[in-house]
């Protein structure tokens, strides 16, 4: 095997989890996510010897960043895929039937819910968020990655936290009516 | 951005939100801690966005589908052993691993070349041929050592020592005597 070739495959099985779930929290839609994700991994193999091994997180991350926002941009988004977010809403069992622990059931309802909120952020938000929160990237890759710098990315992390939780918290006294 | 005030003290928004999701310094957090003891609703707040990031911790990202990744990939992926690619990736992408192991490495290298000095090993003949060597030598040099002692003895004390000594003496015997025959006559 080359030399090229093992350092492609190295990357990819380093980030395509990252690149996945950040596409997936970023374009709303898996079908979409696999698309980037994909068209990421191509970008990736014919630019694979232009970057430095060390800064391959940065670049991969902003790939997929930039295919995303271009998918956006591109994509006129229906409502329709807005909704998707709550089809899991559907498998939960009645109220009535409810029987089993009942607070476990609520922790995962807020816990699927949070994830449809994060979904729903706004986008200079949500990208630093989802990057810092559940990709686990430090401020500074943020910024190399979104162009942003350091305050920037920290305002809006804190930003998105705080919008979280108004979300919720609306979330869960409509729940209660 | 809100900013709170518990009597006298100051407390911003972000401060609360970044010590609840655990990125806050030591001195935030420990005047949230004295805050969230005297205010039970900044503590109601507090504990709602520790919920949140807790939630938050338990989100577990999808995995990338196998559909996703590329043939050649997919073909070769068996080869690789999942410690294999930690311990290589782990050398890629943290500079400062690879440097200490390096660092390491040439410590313990001029540490050993320094301390243990390079031992020769030799053959069981060539020891026996120094051992003659050696005793060769000592009978040559004691054969010097002998006929210097023999030389020294026999023709320097004998011939340039003692027979000018013997012949200053016969001359003052001789000078002793004519004297005594002049006293005499």
């Amino acid at each position: 095997m080359e030399l090229v070739d093992l350092k492609y495959n190295i990357l990819v099985q380093r980030y395509k989890n990252k690149m996945f779930g950040y596409a997936l929290y970023m374009l709303k839609n898996r079908m979409d996510a696999e698309d980037v994700t994909q068209e990421a991994m191509i970008r990736l193999w014919k630019n694979v010897n232009s970057f430095k091994v060390r800064a391959a997180s940065s670049y991969i991350m902003r790939i997929t960043h930039n295919l995303c926002i271009d998918h956006i941009r591109k994509a006129t988004i229906s409502k329709n895929q807005f909704v998707s977010i709550d089809d899991s809403f559907l498998e939960l069992p009645d109220n009535d039937e409810t029987n089993s622990p009942e607070m476990e059931t609520q922790k995962n309802m807020i816990g699927q819910e949070l994830e449809s909120l994060i979904r729903q952020l706004p986008e200079n938000y949500r990208a630093p968020f989802v990057l810092y929160q559940l990709q686990g990237f430090k401020y500074k890759e943020i910024g190399q990655i979104l162009d942003m710098t350091l305050s920037a990315v920290k305002v809006n992390i804190m930003r998105a936290r705080q919008k979280l939780q108004d979300d919720l918290r609306l979330y869960e006294n409509h729940e209660i009516q | 951005m809100k900013t709170m005030k518990f009597n006298k003290t100051k407390l911003s928004e972000a401060e609360l939100i970044s010590s609840a999701y655990g990125d806050a310094n030591i001195f935030t957090r420990l005047k949230i801690l004295y805050l969230r003891k005297k205010h039970p609703e900044l503590k109601a707040l507090f504990c709602e966005y520790k919920s949140t990031a807790k939630l938050l911790k338990n989100i577990v990202p999808e995995d990338c589908p196998d559909t996703l990744l590329p043939t050649s990939l997919k073909q070769n992926r068996k080869q690789y052993h999942p410690y294999l690619i930690k311990v290589l990736l782990g050398l890629i992408n943290k500079p400062a691993l690879p440097a200490a192991a390096f660092l390491i490495l040439i410590f313990i290298t001029l540490f050993s070349v320094l301390k243990t000095s390079p031992e020769q090993s030799f053959s069981q003949l060539e020891v026996e041929l120094a051992n003659k060597q050696v005793k060769q030598t000592l009978v040559l040099v004691n054969s010097v050592f002998r006929t210097s002692t023999k030389q020294l003895r026999k023709n320097i004390l004998s011939e340039k020592v003692a027979n000018p000594i013997n012949e200053g003496m016969n001359i003052i015997e001789d000078y002793i005597k004519e004297k005594q025959n002049e006293t005499l006559n």
